[in-house]
């Protein structure tokens, strides 16, 4: 049904896995080494190859709920197609793992771009059949892949503390800027956006961004290395230093920040110099309901419910015009919008492409 | 020997056979097929993993002296005590397990953060301008690890000194020796296997640690189980993964060889 095309670009592609003892290797060691890191990695047998169900993996947490309430359940009612959702582990590995020892717990996939890109490259997806999708109003043609799309973007960016900062940086210059904003700042340990930070604190225009000159990023960063109080790993914690005011501001994400918001904290977020990245969706190598999993990548990318769904999660935004267009102004203020020239649109592609060398030089380059 | 089959063969398959595949993905080539040296190889030619290598290192042992430090002095108080009290009292110790690292570094914040009790105090007498840096830094860290750590080095060493035969310490009086002069010279020589265990226990847990140094460490608090998550899920180059775990493994098999080699079989309780 499905041809398997040799994927050229691949950097990291791995050779095919041909005998059951490498599929049974591959899952065990997966086992093995998630026992040596210690996390906890669980094998369950899959359910039923033939079944007309979408088993469907999500996030979970207060998004999932929100997309199980206004996708989920209305793509049910609308196509009589049962979908189950998965909510656990869903990282590359447990996918690599699942797709070598060819028993799928789940069939399609929720989640960031850049992510579902490098699974891509790993051969973990099945292609998307573009001529039975409806993707006539696209926006974001630099996000364009085989074998998954972007069904909506989300935006990284400066959060602050309003009790705190009356007037936080609005560039990243600016924010570079020490003297004029001499507030304690937080970083990310990880190179995505940071990077992309540093180049345009340089006076590198968004639309020039990539390819990354790393050397003129890197010494960007050198200049503000010494000034970062906090370097923050996971992101629930750049909420978390902003609300204790251990920070006055750090790098985050918009979303976080208008669900924090939600909830009384004083915190806010600065829209002129977003960084913007898909979420995607793909479908498993090997799932067996594709048909069915098509209509619901069709769904994610501009069904009814997105609309709601974009007015209850500000931050969110859709990669589908028509969406676009009947959003309420207001929602639309709190979205970097795409024909603004600050806001940076990340490029996954080359993300993936350069991931491993970029976060070996940047963690090198942390310690040093 | 019959009574431990079934641990055995839970054993072999939930831990050697695993095992067995970790170590053949860091010996064997994912291209050929071939036995290969070539992961280790890029182990060891590459800076970050050494200067990674060496901060886990200096992490658990560091780690571990601290802990000791604090760790000696309270269980030779629960030592001292009658056997109900200190049943009570060894409660208070293990409080710090229930508790979730992620709660934890929350509360450490209030304490230790830029606005909490610590500093608070230290503005109060010393004025405005006055304050210092508890967390995200390698001190950070170490308060994680003493909170996470400190049963692991209070039992084996109460255990110890429970065990000591007093009448030792009744010699050293009636021989006229000061208090001082009776824990330096009897006491604490006998409590060294108790000692040498904790520690043992302690590195070995800080070398696989992750989560406490990424939570309440600086920009340098890189560990060995920090590249192993980023190797098995961003990357998916499971052979250099492998590659660090079984570093780690024999780093923690060397040390313990190394201490059972210094003591003898008294490590394990056997002559105390």
């Amino acid at each position: 049904m499905i041809e398997r095309k040799p994927r050229s670009s691949a950097t990291r592609q791995k050779p095919s896995w041909r005998t059951t003892r490498r599929d049974f290797l591959g899952g065990a060691t997966t086992l093995g080494v998630g026992i040596a890191a210690g996390l906890p990695v669980v094998f369950t047998p899959g359910k039923a190859r033939a079944s007309a169900v979408i088993r469907y993996a999500d996030d979970g947490g207060r998004t999932g709920q929100g997309r199980d309430r206004l996708y989920i359940k209305p793509f049910m009612s609308a196509t009589g197609i049962e979908v189950k959702t998965y909510i656990g582990q869903k990282n590359l590995a447990k996918m690599k793992a699942m797709v070598k020892a060819n028993n799928l717990e789940f069939d399609m996939v929720n989640d960031g771009g850049s992510n579902l890109v490098s699974a891509s490259k790993a051969g973990l997806l099945e292609k998307l059949d573009k001529s039975r999708l409806d993707l006539t109003h696209k926006l974001f043609p630099e996000w364009d892949w085989e074998d998954t799309l972007a069904w909506e973007y989300f935006s990284g960016g400066l959060g602050y503390n309003e009790e705190a900062i009356d007037d936080p940086p609005r560039t990243w210059a600016d924010f570079w800027d020490v003297d004029k904003y001499p507030g304690r700042r937080g970083m990310r340990t990880r190179p995505q956006y940071t990077l992309e930070e540093a180049l345009m604190a340089d006076g590198v225009a968004p639309k020039d961004v990539y390819p990354m000159d790393l050397e003129r990023a890197f010494k960007s960063m050198d200049r503000i290395k010494p000034h970062i109080k906090i370097w923050i790993e996971q992101t629930a914690k750049t909420i978390e230093h902003l609300q204790t005011q251990e920070l006055d501001y750090t790098s985050t994400f918009s979303g976080r920040i208008f669900i924090a918001r939600s909830e009384g904290l004083p915190l806010n977020f600065v829209f002129d110099m977003p960084n913007s990245s898909p979420q995607n969706v793909g479908i498993m190598k090997g799932a067996q309901n594709y048909d069915s999993c098509l209509k619901l990548v069709q769904w994610f990318f501009n069904g009814e419910p997105g609309v709601e769904w974009f007015t209850a999660f500000i931050g969110y935004g859709p990669t589908d015009s028509e969406t676009m267009a009947q959003l309420s102004d207001e929602v639309k203020a709190k979205l970097p919008d795409p024909a603004n020239p600050k806001a940076n649109w990340v490029d996954v592609g080359w993300w993936g492409d350069n991931l491993e060398d970029v976060v070996k030089q940047y963690k090198t380059w942390l310690l040093t | 020997m019959f009574f431990v089959t079934p641990f055995l063969i839970y054993m072999g398959i939930v831990f050697f056979i695993p095992v067995g595949l970790i170590l053949f993905t860091g010996f064997v080539s994912e291209e050929t097929g071939q036995f290969t040296f070539e992961y280790f190889q890029a182990f060891f030619t590459q800076g970050l993993y050494l200067r990674v290598l060496w901060t886990t290192i200096e992490v658990s042992f560091m780690g571990a002296l601290i802990v000791l430090l604090c760790g000696y002095p309270i269980a030779y108080y629960l030592a001292k005590q009658p056997p109900k009290r200190r049943m009570y009292l060894s409660l208070f110790v293990l409080l710090p397990f229930y508790t979730s690292i992620l709660v934890k570094s929350f509360a450490f914040v209030v304490i230790l953060g830029h606005s909490g009790a610590v500093n608070w105090l230290l503005r109060f007498f010393l004025g405005e301008d006055f304050g210092v840096q508890l967390l995200y830094n390698r001190i950070g860290v170490m308060f994680g690890i003493v909170h996470d750590m400190l049963p692991f080095i209070v039992f084996p060493i109460l255990v110890n000194l429970l065990a000591q035969n007093p009448a030792l310490h009744r010699a050293a009086e009636i021989m006229g020796a000061s208090r001082t002069r009776i824990f330096w010279q009897v006491t604490f020589p006998l409590s060294l296997p108790g000692i040498f265990a904790g520690i043992l226990l302690v590195v070995v847990r800080v070398m696989g640690q992750f989560v406490t140094p990424s939570l309440l460490g600086g920009r340098t608090d890189i560990m060995m189980a920090n590249l192993v998550d980023f190797h098995v899920n961003d990357v998916l180059d499971w052979n250099m993964a492998a590659v660090i775990s079984i570093l780690l493994a024999v780093m923690a098999g060397v040390f313990l060889v190394a201490l059972a080699r210094l003591r003898g079989a008294q490590i394990f309780g056997a002559e105390t």
